[in-house]
């Protein structure tokens, strides 16, 4: 594929993927800007080459995902220096103009492990099948069925125990084998 | 994909995160020309062989003087001095035996008994002997010494076709 051609597709795919980096990344958006910086900085020094093997959002996905958990070191060293950073503030002010509802969705969803976390991302908000999620995390389609079961049950839990109703029926009866 | 209640309800409280998120995705153009400002220039194939070059010559330059140092310090090491006192006949300045009265001034020993005693201890050490050379002996020594002749063999061999004609 040529550069031009899939610099357009990534344009394309842009709000999608800074929405996965902020997953990736916890939620910080300074922290998602830079690896997706990182990422275009990747496919332009031709790191990271999409041999259309799978769908490019999967490929893409997948080099978000590695390269957040890369940064996430770094970061974790940059944290042994104290204080209290301009993006930390910037988090706290976008957390405050929040909706009450969403926080609390946030932080049940903070609470998961990285991959139920993960899975429900790729599946809810990315609108992904569970094999591709399977593709981007780079594990068995069994684990991310077993994921995404377990994250679901904890989040409905975590929602509960917040007290966060909306209205939602959370026992209504459903049919999980319909997912895939 | 079908959904059903729980996951229907997940999911609108994940579009509800997603409209969040859009609103705060920094633009494409952006992050892309940041990418590209920041892409290092490709450090050419050649420059990278004579980086490799460089450092080999260092280390072998560096070995080469290290190596150098060690030879010259081991010349520099004093040579070991043989004592003296095991052959005192060798010794220029020969001591009288002491009296037991009053000690006399030491006496230069004449050349002619120096030279005389030089050809003792040559011949001495000539015929010395190793105490553990009867060790070193083997019955096989003298085979081991000797150098075979060529053409034995066929003397032998001649030799013996003769007295089986005769």
């Amino acid at each position: 594929m040529e550069i031009s051609e899939l610099k357009a597709e990534l344009e394309k795919l842009h709000p999608a993927s800074f929405g996965w980096a902020l997953s990736c990344c916890h939620r910080k958006a300074a922290e998602a800007e830079e690896v997706l910086q990182t990422v275009y900085l990747k496919i332009l020094q031709g790191k990271a080459v999409y041999r259309g093997e799978s769908k490019l959002q999967t490929w893409l996905f997948a080099v978000i995902r590695k390269t957040a958990i890369s940064e996430r070191r770094k970061q974790w060293l940059r944290t042994l220096v104290p204080g209290t950073t301009a993006e930390a503030v910037s988090e706290l002010e976008a957390e405050f103009e929040r909706s009450e509802m969403q926080q609390r969705f946030q932080q049940a969803l903070a609470k998961l492990p990285a991959r139920q976390r993960e899975t429900l991302h790729l599946v809810f908000y990315q609108d992904l099948s569970l094999s591709e999620a399977a593709q981007v995390m780079n594990i068995s389609l069994g684990s991310a069925r077993r994921h995404y079961e377990r994250g679901k049950k904890r989040l409905r839990l975590a929602l509960d125990r917040e007290g966060v109703d909306y209205g939602i029926d959370w026992n209504r009866k459903e049919n999980s084998s319909a997912v895939l | 994909m079908e959904l059903t209640g729980t996951e229907k309800r997940i999911q609108a409280l994940f579009s509800e995160l997603s409209l969040e998120d859009h609103s705060r995705t920094p633009h494409f153009e952006h992050l892309w020309t940041r990418a590209a400002a920041t892409k290092p220039s490709r450090v050419p194939l050649f420059s990278k062989s004579l980086a490799v070059t460089v450092i080999v010559l260092v280390v072998a330059f560096s070995f080469a003087i290290w190596s150098r140092s060690i030879t010259q310090n081991a010349l520099n090491i004093a040579p070991l001095e043989i004592p003296t006192t095991a052959l005192p006949r060798f010794a220029t300045v020969v001591e009288t035996p002491r009296s037991s009265h009053a000690q006399r001034p030491k006496r230069i020993a004449r050349p002619r008994q120096i030279e005389s005693d030089v050809v003792t201890e040559a011949s001495l050490l000539s015929r010395w002997q190793s105490p553990t050379s009867s060790l070193m002996e083997s019955p096989s020594r003298v085979s081991f010494n000797s150098l075979p002749q060529l053409n034995q063999s066929a003397k032998d061999l001649e030799s013996f076709l003769k007295e089986s004609n005769q």
